[in-house]
């Protein structure tokens, strides 16, 4: 469906000739237009405006102590230029680069993140499960609790010495020099992220369910009527249809994990540590931004992220063609 | 990036066009439900449309266009003018209590200003003032707060000194260096208001425990270690501190048998301090860098601090510790880095203002004394005198009335506040109610130990370790990050992470 | 239907039931119940381990947190009055005390009366006529009897210091101003996306998901900007205003869940005379419950949580603020209060868990009415 992105230049003499469109397709536009009317007002009022701002930010040099109504003071693609040989941002030598942290992080965070919620999903969806409504109560909890609270619990978990986790894996034998360092170790400073993510699946697993529960009881009598077993049921009814959702989830997560940055800001204290294992994009974005007080350096990497994230969609939004199954398209 | 471009206009105008088309579409459908939600909120979407490219497009001089800060609720008729809390200390409960009295009692003291008080959580207070800076849309007065925090929007401090001049305020109650002190290249950016002198908090029953003398309560007194009087000096706060570093079984940082893995308490703690403050106590005040412009400036810093860097990571990190590293200090059980209050260090390095937040500390059982900041190598007491003050903010559309609260704030208003804030009052009158109040929510702490509060004040470090220094936010990230790097990393090639941190100054002063 | 992923067979095919059969179907339905529930509850216990953590912290003083080698539940260390002062009691090997028998492997619970590092000074608090002695063990190594001793009070004092009624009060107004925003205005947006097709549509869709690639920490200073320009700060208004013009979180979840309805059933409606907006409510609200009530629960904790956007429009009415801002004042700056902040977090966690627990019962619905409908 994203092929329309490359095909604006035809849609928009189309628009033009918005009166030569035959009556139906004329009241299906207008009735288009009318179901999206409150988020084009929306944006344009709330949401455009900013994002301009930001964006011409980006050609001046504008510090957060000149205030952003100070006259201007144009550099032109300075910033950016700034931006192509900036070694925070990408790798020089063995120094890893922001923007390939994120996109490592992101090749461990991201498959965690749609598989365990679907498993979850599917065990809440499943027909022997008892108390159905208090089990996904109480894998939802996490998500609700406030993360002022989150930081100092998983302090409480992970810590190397008194840690819950450690306390576990002593219990069960491991000496106390070999249990992992968790956040202050180089090797463990991701899985503990991804573990701290975890917890917080609620909210993909409730998609998830919602996806789930969407989907017509007949067709799994179907399925079950034709001898399909467990396994091909999912990949033949149970994956197609609620791929869209998860299409959803992926590409959330996706956004998400470009944006990754409070974690390693409280955790770790936005200071990269252990080994600058933890200077993610957008942390060094938010840094420089806010502590370092410098918007117009911000927003130049603001907007190159938004460029790579509206890539990397655009590319998802291209295979979706391959694996995502939308009944309403299907005449 | 020319692609980038055209297809972000392309996309505007788009949106511009289909926006059009909507409008003209929507009428046909007036029995919408769908638009009542947007018809209830007309009249806010109006003045929305209209402000809106005014806002952004063009950019007049700053202040020109800018309407009084909005408060909704600010009472007609009267300037309202607003206080933000929340760099410094002050966001603690019974702190909000008491400033929110003081605000209640000039609200009825007078009917031209009604003061607001916005207190902010510390750990977002930065930014929400730099948003609320960039927007044009300061707070009038900012405080309390330090060198430090002030430092971090240096440039933005109103000069007060004609308004003390047409007010006629009596600067004669504080002492002329003190109001000096707040003499910089801004002007006169504040009055006195509190004063933080450093001191060796300790805990009694642990030096008891070892058997050692307890630290020394007057400057200048001799410390008895092992029946012999020696000076109290770093060497002698080492020694000390690791006979008080233990571990599970009972033994010491100095016995073979220690076993670095299991301490349950540590000699010593520099409690909240800047790694600009570590190297200060122990290596004395320096100034970090010279130089006169941009690309002329290099970082000074001493080899005294290089060696209490070393100090610092060796106590940690050493055969011998008697600092909690990073996750020790971070385990719930040392109360995720506040290492004193848990009771497990035997001396505790810190200011006046961390009696503000001992209570339960005292709860627990615990109970503390104070004793005097040691000597460095060169004989001398390198102290460290905290102070805060408030501050106007520039841009402040009433700078007189801002500065009629400000000077309530610190003379009538400092009664309620220096207490909650654990803050020595500037004003030497004003000491002994200090110490009463004090008194009341520590009543085990003697007479001689708050008396340790008051000579520290002769021991100030200038220059200060909160000074400013040439892109000074960036330039203590750096810093900050070198002292996270030694609280984690056993192991550290420790000249060479040294190495980096200069020479990464020496570029962050010169970008 | 013709694309539909297995298609439904005629389900008339009876097949006679033998008394045998049932039985085994009987035993292996009990054998996948007892799997499956017992699999979900072990994933469970690990998953909630750190909500006892969170409960356990927040009856505990700061002390008890800061108590090492104490058991990780709220505990006390067991003491008894000794000439007026009160000690501690510890499990003290007998064999390491003044006169003991070094083949003695009996341990007993005696009270320190003065604590030293290699050596320590006890008595018996069974036995009061033997006195004081001494005892060569380190007392930090020691064991001990441990009392259950939880602090309730935190409950009370998080009531009182930060007036919960109110923040509670203005948590649920902020969200359920805001939930009647997001509801109405993502599913007339969604519906537009999903069922029409127009020249640009697709092109819309691009630019509303695009709206959230862009940090939001650069957006902030500007649309702050914004709303002082139009005097709305200290107010509610920025912060429920835009709910009411969909946001693209909420529209794309609805739109993706709306194209995998069929369009059979809404052609018909409309082919039947049906405008849009009646094809919206009785065809795709109907089937779409389970979504709903995602979005539902989504935006509810959502705003529940929000922090940063509270805090700075509503820095100047600190009498409107939400719960999440209210809980970070426990953090303060010289020693935070983390007994408080768990505690608070647990009771602000009640009201969207029964939300969500009712919710619930609309998810069963939801496919109770797609079964009819179809």
């Amino acid at each position: 469906m994203f092929e329309e992105l490359s095909n604006i230049r035809r849609a928009l003499p189309s628009l033009r000739s918005f009166r030569n469109l035959p009556p139906l397709a004329r009241r299906e536009f207008r009735w288009g237009l009318f179901f999206l009317s409150p988020w084009v007002f929306g944006f344009l009022a709330f949401t455009l405006l900013p994002m301009l701002a930001t964006l011409f930010f980006s050609f001046i040099n504008l510090s957060i102590t000149d205030g952003i109504l100070s006259k201007p003071d144009f550099v032109g693609l300075d910033n950016y230029k700034q931006l192509f040989k900036d070694p925070q941002v990408w790798s020089t030598g063995s120094t890893p680069g922001s923007l390939w942290i994120t996109i490592k992080f992101g090749l461990i965070a991201l498959p965690v993140g749609i598989f365990i919620p679907l498993g979850i999903a599917l065990l809440m969806n499943n027909k022997h499960l008892k108390g159905q409504m208090f089990f996904r109560s109480m894998f939802y909890m996490p998500y609700i609790v406030p993360f002022v609270a989150a930081v100092f619990l998983w302090g409480g978990m992970l810590n190397p010495q008194s840690g819950w986790i450690n306390r576990a894996l002593m219990s069960l034998g491991m000496a106390r020099e070999s249990v992992p360092g968790w956040t202050n170790d180089i090797n463990w400073v991701y899985p503990s992220y991804v573990i701290m993510g975890i917890w917080s699946i609620g909210n993909a697993m409730l998609i998830m369910l919602a996806g789930l529960q969407g989907v017509p009881t007949e067709l799994y009598d179907a399925a079950t009527v034709d001898g399909a077993n467990t396994w091909q049921t999912f990949w033949k009814v149970t994956f197609p249809m609620i791929s869209p959702v998860i299409f959803y989830n992926v590409v959330l997560s996706v956004v998400g994990l470009f944006q990754y940055f409070l974690v390693p800001l409280v955790v770790n204290q936005g200071t990269g540590i252990p080994g600058g294992t933890t200077m993610f994009y957008n942390l060094y974005l938010y840094k420089t931004f806010f502590t370092y007080q410098n918007m117009s350096y911000g927003s130049t990497l603001a907007w190159f992220l938004f460029i790579v994230i509206l890539l990397v969609t655009v590319v998802l939004f291209g295979t979706a063609k391959y694996w995502v199954y939308y009944a309403a398209e299907s005449r | 990036m020319k692609k980038l471009l055209y297809l972000l206009s392309l996309l505007i105008i788009a949106s511009m066009v289909l926006t059009a088309c909507g409008g003209a579409a929507t009428p046909a459908a007036t029995d919408a439900p769908a638009d009542e939600p947007a018809a209830t909120e007309a009249p806010a979407d109006e003045p929305a449309a209209t402000e809106a490219p005014a806002g952004a497009t063009e950019a007049p001089a700053a202040t020109a266009t800018l309407t009084p800060y909005p408060v909704a609720n600010c009472e007609g008729g009267k300037v309202c003018i607003r206080w933000f809390v929340g760099l410094g200390t002050g966001t603690n409960a019974d702190q909000i209590t008491a400033q929110e009295q003081v605000v209640e009692d000039f609200n009825a003291s007078q009917d031209k200003i009604q003061l607001i008080l916005e207190i902010i959580p510390f750990n977002s207070a930065r930014d929400t003032l730099s948003t609320q800076i960039a927007s044009g849309a300061g707070p009038d007065i900012v405080g309390p707060v330090g060198w430090g925090g002030s430092n971090d929007f240096y440039g933005q401090w109103l000069d007060i000194s004609p308004q003390i001049a047409s007010s006629g305020f009596d600067t004669s109650i504080f002492d002329p260096a003190l109001i000096k002190f707040y003499q910089t290249e801004e002007g006169q950016v504040g009055l006195p208001f509190a004063v933080f002198p450093g001191a060796i908090y300790f805990v009694p029953a642990l030096f008891d425990e070892a058997g050692l003398a307890y630290p020394p309560q007057t400057y200048g007194e001799k410390y008895v270690l092992d029946g012999e009087e020696v000076d109290w000096t770093w060497d002698t706060v080492t020694e000390v501190s690791k006979r008080l570093t233990v571990d599970v079984n009972g033994n010491d940082a100095t016995m073979d048998a220690f076993d670095p893995t299991k301490i349950v308490q540590v000699g010593y703690n520099p409690q909240w301090q800047s790694i600009q403050s570590i190297a200060t106590f122990y290596g004395g005040a320096a100034k970090m860098y010279e130089g006169e412009a941009k690309g002329s400036f290099t970082s000074t810093l001493p080899d005294s601090w290089k060696e209490s860097f070393k100090w610092y990571y060796d106590g940690m990190w050493g055969e011998q510790p008697f600092i909690a590293n990073g996750p020790l200090s971070g385990s719930p059980e040392f109360l995720a880095g506040n290492v004193f209050n848990s009771g497990k260090a035997a001396m505790g390095l810190t200011q006046t203002w961390y009696t503000c937040c001992l209570g339960e500390f005292r709860d627990a059982g615990h109970e503390f004394q104070l004793g005097v900041q040691p000597m460095g190598s060169d004989g001398e007491v390198h102290g460290r005198v905290d102070a805060d003050t408030f501050r106007i903010w520039k841009g402040t559309k009433y700078p007189n009335e801002a500065f009629e609260v400000l000077a309530y704030l610190i003379t009538t208003g400092a009664d309620t506040l220096l207490p909650v804030y654990g803050a020595m009052p500037a004003v030497p009158a004003k000491t002994q109610a200090f110490f009463d109040q004090k008194s009341k929510d520590y009543p085990f702490v003697t007479a001689e130990s708050w008396d340790v509060f008051v000579q520290g004040l002769a021991y100030p470090d200038t220059p200060s370790s909160e000074q400013y220094h040439p892109n000074s936010i960036k330039a203590n990230s750096r810093l900050a990050t070198f002292l996270s790097l030694m609280n984690t990393t056993p192991g550290l090639d420790f000249d060479v992470e040294y190495q980096k941190l200069v020479d990464d100054l020496n570029i962050i002063y010169n970008e | 239907m013709t694309k539909t992923p297995a298609q439904p067979q005629q389900k008339d095919i009876q097949t006679p039931i033998i008394k045998n059969k049932a039985l085994t179907h009987k035993l292996r339905t009990g054998f996948n119940v007892t799997f499956v529930t017992a699999l979900t509850i072990s994933i469970l216990v690990i998953f909630l381990a750190p909500f006892l953590f969170m409960i356990f912290t927040s009856l505990k003083t700061q002390g008890q947190i800061a108590q090492l080698g104490a058991p990780i539940w709220p505990a006390k260390p067991t003491s008894i009055e000794y000439n007026g002062k009160t000690v501690e009691l510890y499990n003290v090997p007998m064999s390491t005390c003044a006169g003991g028998d070094p083949n003695d492997a009996s341990t007993k619970e005696l009270a320190i009366t003065k604590k030293g590092r290699q050596e320590s000074t006890f008595t018996d608090p069974n036995d009061p006529t033997r006195g004081e002695f001494n005892c060569k063990v380190s007392w930090r190594a020691l064991e001990r009897p441990w009392v259950w001793s939880p602090t309730w009070e935190n409950y009370s004092e998080v009531w009182n210091t930060i007036d919960f009624p109110r923040l509670m009060w203005n948590t649920t107004f902020y969200a359920i101003m805001t939930e009647i925003g997001v509801l109405i205005s993502c599913t007339l947006v969604a519906f537009g996306f999903s069922r029409f097709r127009f020249p640009g549509r697709d092109f819309l869709f691009v630019l509303l998901i695009a709206t959230i690639f862009l940090p939001a920490t650069v957006t902030t200073i500007p649309t702050y900007t914004f709303f002082v320009k139009i005097n709305w700060i200290g107010t509610w208004l920025p912060l429920i205003v835009p709910a009411f013009f969909a946001n693209a979180y909420d529209v794309f979840l609805l739109r993706q869940y709306f194209m995998t309805l069929p369009r059979e059933l809404d052609e018909a409606a409309m082919i039947d005379g049906a405008s849009p907006l009646r094809v919206l409510w009785s065809v795709i609200i109907p089937q779409s419950y389970p979504v709903l009530m995602a979005v539902t629960v989504f935006h509810i904790v959502f705003a529940w949580n929000d922090y940063f956007g509270p805090l700075i429009y509503l820095s100047t009415s600190r009498d409107k603020w939400p719960i999440s801002v209210a809980l970070a004042n426990f953090n303060g700056i010289y020693g935070e209060q983390p007994q408080l902040i768990q505690a608070g977090a647990l009771m602000a966690l009640i009201a969207p868990l029964i939300l969500f627990a009712v919710a619930q019962r609309f998810f069963v619905q939801g496919i109770v009415v797609t079964g009819v409908e179809k």
